[in-house]
């Protein structure tokens, strides 16, 4: 068979098979070719042989016990694997209870209420003076460590 | 809300009765997938079970854009392409390619897979294509897919379907042709 035959074959066996599968769109004429050509007759005698196993092939059913299969290892997994969701939730609250837990803890045993004012004061036991007392007080990041001085009517 | 999305986000979720839902729509067409494609019961059986699990695993992937029976059939596709793989890694006699005529176990046989002479010769032939084309027919031939629902399926153009199926096609003949003539060969005389 020489290349050019061998091509027209080709092309009308993908005809032949696509027109069984009723999608040939083209609409070509393969009449000519079948004439002439024993081997694509061939083949599309071969292909029409096959439809009787093709539709006992297309009645297989699952097992009847599959379903009950697929559902005990979905169950093994839900156990052993909670949501996602439900990992994330109870992460965040027992990090949210710890968090709030130490800063209670650290606040009624570590620190006495005023200890912001005693820390920042201790930090200037050399220099402290009246004048530097009054410098210091007048600093915004030392008011903001002890607080803003209140004004004597409001003690 | 569009039925298949609601069951794809009720699987993601893991709700009650989802999965269910979706092996009695889906679940006769993904086991006789995997039958045709792997060529074993025990094998359809397991492929089907692994399967129904990674629906709800892949559930939150489904975008809506192909139906959700196509999105399965996708799946299913890859996984038995995945197993046909592992196996011919592990052993590459079990499964023989359809080059391999004179290796192949025509005759051997394929316990509940075809009730009749013409279903069982089928399934031989079926499982003598390579795994590409043995997938384009059983999509075709088993499953009824138009070119376009196969395109989506295994995600080719529908003119590579169609081509595909009729290299396919042109593949099981010849090896129908092959099996027939050495059926009704003569039995080498007696000396």
């Amino acid at each position: 068979m020489n290349p050019l035959d061998e091509l027209e074959c080709r092309e009308t066996r993908a005809a032949l098979s696509a027109r069984l599968d009723g999608e040939l769109t083209n609409g070509r004429d393969l009449s000519i070719h079948l004439v002439h050509c024993g081997s694509c007759r061939d083949f599309e005698v071969s292909l029409s042989s096959f439809s009787a196993g093709w539709v006992e092939l297309r009645g297989s059913a699952p097992p009847a016990t599959l379903w009950s299969r697929i559902q005990a290892r979905s169950d093994a997994r839900t156990v052993r694997r909670p949501p996602k969701l439900a990992w994330r939730l109870a992460a965040g609250l027992v990090g949210f209870a710890g968090v709030g837990g130490a800063g209670w803890w650290l606040d009624r045993n570590v620190s006495p209420p005023d200890s912001r004012a005693h820390w920042a004061e201790s930090l200037t036991p050399i220099t402290r003076t009246p004048e530097t007392s009054a410098l210091f007080a007048s600093l915004p990041e030392y008011q903001l460590l002890v607080g803003f001085p209140r004004k004597e009517n409001e003690r | 809300m569009d039925p298949d999305r609601s069951l794809a986000l009720k699987l993601r979720d893991g709700e009650p009765g989802a999965l269910e839902n979706a092996y009695q729509l889906h679940g006769s067409r993904v086991y006789r997938l995997c039958l045709r494609i792997l060529g074993r019961t025990s094998d359809a059986e397991d492929a089907a079970q692994d399967i129904f699990l990674k629906l709800m695993e892949r559930a939150a992937s489904f975008d809506g854009r192909a139906r959700l029976s196509t999105w399965i059939h996708r799946i299913t596709v890859n996984h038995c392409l995945n197993q046909l793989e592992k196996e011919r890694l592990r052993d590459t006699a079990a499964l023989p390619h359809d080059d391999d005529l004179a290796g192949a176990p025509a005759d051997s046989p394929i316990e509940g897979l075809a009730r009749t002479e013409a279903g069982e010769r089928l399934q031989r032939l079926l499982l003598r294509l390579s795994p590409e084309h043995r997938v384009v027919i059983v999509l075709r031939e088993i499953e009824e897919l138009s070119y376009e629902e196969i395109a989506q399926t295994l995600e080719i153009p529908p003119g590579t379907v169609m081509s595909r199926l009729a290299r396919a096609r042109e593949r099981l003949v010849l090896l129908a042709g092959a099996r027939d003539s050495r059926s009704t060969k003569p039995a080498p005389a007696m000396p």
